[in-house]
């Protein structure tokens, strides 16, 4: 990774000029490896988006994340504790648990929902998990996550960026920075949120930070237009707009050749060209009439439950964008629905009704096509819930631990890795941090952490800053 | 968020372009500079000087005149053009918006 600013005449901007692009030709050669652009000529080596190679081998092209805001339930969903009925009603007997709202602390709370093994490798699940309890041979469940903040808009910071401080870029705009993208019709990011409304803390969850604004998340609807301004005004014919593109390209062209050494010029020339294919790309990408009866029903498209028919089409709708070269997709949901202070089972059950069988069927529908060994999909929250009750029904905050699950990607199949005590609110075993998740994360993707870097405040800054927190790659997650 | 003065960066995307392309705004302001051209100038080298001298504070250069004389003899008439010179006028000056040279200050 060069840490010299896009904005400088470097090694890329004058392949992208010398002979109309060498970095052009090395790159279409590449994308032809790839198999993948069947439709798209590639942006030229000059691009701030142009694909760039990996440090190392990659297991990984494409992330997919489903993201589960306000932290869920692990002692509920994928961490079993039969310690913890044996002790429901009863004090914890510890004085180790970090308590959010503490005045509401109350006796150990027993999980009212059974487990059972599935699949070879017998990984127990709970009964509101059926679907997921069908790919558990597909995924890495981690069982021992652990997080440095309490309170959700801090941890959110942490699990997106790597830090609790506001203002640092988000690993998806880190692995767009690293690796480009082999779609210039598409954006390289793209944030699918909910049409109920935006999740906590909202647009800063695909910020680019400090990283030039290039590399954020483009908010893809799922209802009505996907992208706003994507039609051309009506009274703009096709002929005139192509004749408006040619001027624009001269004036452009023009005006460049008294500044060629600044390569920022160039990727606004190429924006526009990128544009006017993402009008009707970004239609044809997200078309679901084409999919079949089978794949509707796989996912739930026509589920009886409209907030699961919602989710469903946007995790469909992920697959179609990574078959397509996008190289990171975030779904995300309205507000924080998994932040159960109250009625922690019965939202549970409501939750798990939506995102279980479309997060499921997302991994088997990218098995079937070929694409899970090179895609990445993280399902995640950004810490988990107390053993004890807050209230009457409710689990509280625990940065201690909480539970995810990684399919594709390079990541073990069938693993279970790490574990909570007794009550399953502490990590204690093999313990797993979010910075450690994002090193492990860029090395399945080719990216080495500590090489990724940029300069910001007279320093290469990275997204683990391992001065800091000594993030490491955690092995025993890839296969 | 940063205090201190750090270089910012290919900081347009492509949504940008597709705001200046489409966006109803970018397409009124057009529309808005294209009937001062018409209205303060009378001929059409006189309005591309116009449009230059109001857009980038300079007339334009060889290249630019070619370049715009060129747009204007190919653009297509439209309906909203019948009986009326102005909608090449609008789809010219949304260009000179969209153009680096109107973005970038020298």
């Amino acid at each position: 990774m060069s840490d010299k600013s896009p904005f400088y005449f470097n090694r890329r901007s004058f392949l992208g000029y010398s002979a109309g692009g060498l970095g052009y030709l090395a790159l279409n050669h590449l994308l032809g490896l790839e198999g993948r652009a069947e439709t798209a000529a590639p942006l030229t080596g000059f691009h701030p988006l142009a694909a760039k190679p990996p440090h190392h081998a990659a297991r990984a092209k494409a992330v997919i994340c489903l993201f589960q805001h306000g932290g869920p339930s692990q002692m509920d969903l994928f961490d079993p504790k039969p310690e913890l009925n044996k002790w429901n009603g009863k004090d914890y007997p510890h004085k180790d648990l970090e308590v959010h709202f503490d005045k509401q602390a109350g006796k150990l709370l027993e999980s009212p929902y059974t487990f059972k093994p599935h699949g070879q490798a017998g990984t127990q699940l709970s009964e509101l998990l059926p679907h997921t309890g069908g790919i558990v041979d597909e995924i890495t469940l981690v069982r021992s996550m652990i997080t440095d903040s309490i309170d959700h808009e801090s941890a959110l910071r942490i699990i997106h960026t790597g830090k609790f401080q506001a203002g640092r870029p988000t690993w998806g705009s880190w692995v767009i920075y690293g690796l480009g993208t082999e779609r210039q019709d598409l954006p390289a990011y793209v944030v699918l949120s909910d049409p109920a409304g935006l999740p906590v803390d909202g647009g800063r969850n695909w910020s680019s930070g400090w990283l030039p604004a290039i590399y954020q998340g483009t908010q893809v609807r799922s209802t009505g237009s996907p992208v706003f301004n994507l039609k051309t005004p009506s009274d703009v014919s096709e002929k005139a707009r192509e004749n408006q593109l040619r001027f624009l390209r001269k004036l452009n062209q023009a005006h460049l050749n008294g500044h060629p050494e600044n390569t920022e010029l160039q990727a606004r020339i190429s924006n526009y060209e990128m544009a006017a294919k993402m009008q009707s790309s970004v239609n044809d990408v997200l078309d679901l009439s084409k999919e079949s009866a089978e794949t509707r029903k796989l996912y739930g498209l026509d589920h009886a439950n409209a907030e699961t028919a919602n989710y469903a089409k946007r995790c469909l709708m992920a697959r179609r964008l990574v078959e397509k070269g996008v190289r990171f997709v975030q779904i995300y949901l309205s507000g924080q629905p998994w932040d159960t202070h109250e009625k922690n089972a019965q939202k549970l059950k409501n939750l798990c009704l939506m995102t279980d069988q479309p997060s499921a069927a997302l991994v088997l529908d990218l098995k079937q096509r070929g694409l899970l060994d090179s895609t990445i999909v993280l399902w995640t929250g950004e810490f988990g819930r107390l053993p004890l009750a807050q209230g009457k029904d409710g689990r509280d905050h625990n940065r201690q631990a909480f539970s995810l699950w990684i399919a594709g990607g390079g990541f073990k199949k069938g693993y279970v890795h790490g574990a909570t005590d007794e009550f399953g609110g502490k990590s204690v075993q093999d313990t797993v941090r979010v910075y450690d998740l994002h090193a492990t994360l860029l090395q399945a993707l080719g990216l080495n952490h500590t090489k990724l870097t940029f300069p910001h405040e007279g320093r290469q800054d990275t997204l683990t800053d391992t001065a800091v927190t000594d993030a490491e790659v955690k092995k025993e997650l890839l296969a | 968020m940063n205090p201190n003065c750090v270089q910012r960066t290919s900081s347009t995307v492509a949504l940008q372009s597709l705001a200046l392309l489409n966006s109803d705004f970018v397409r009124a302001r057009s529309k808005a500079f294209a009937a001062r051209l018409l209205r303060e100038a009378s001929s059409e080298n006189e309005r591309v000087e116009l449009a230059f001298r109001l857009g980038m504070g300079r007339g334009p250069t060889a290249a630019e005149r070619e370049a715009a004389t060129e747009f204007l003899a190919a653009e297509p008439p439209t309906s909203e053009a019948a009986g009326k010179s102005s909608a090449k006028w609008n789809d010219f000056c949304q260009m000179i918006f969209a153009s680096n040279a109107f973005l970038f200050v020298e």
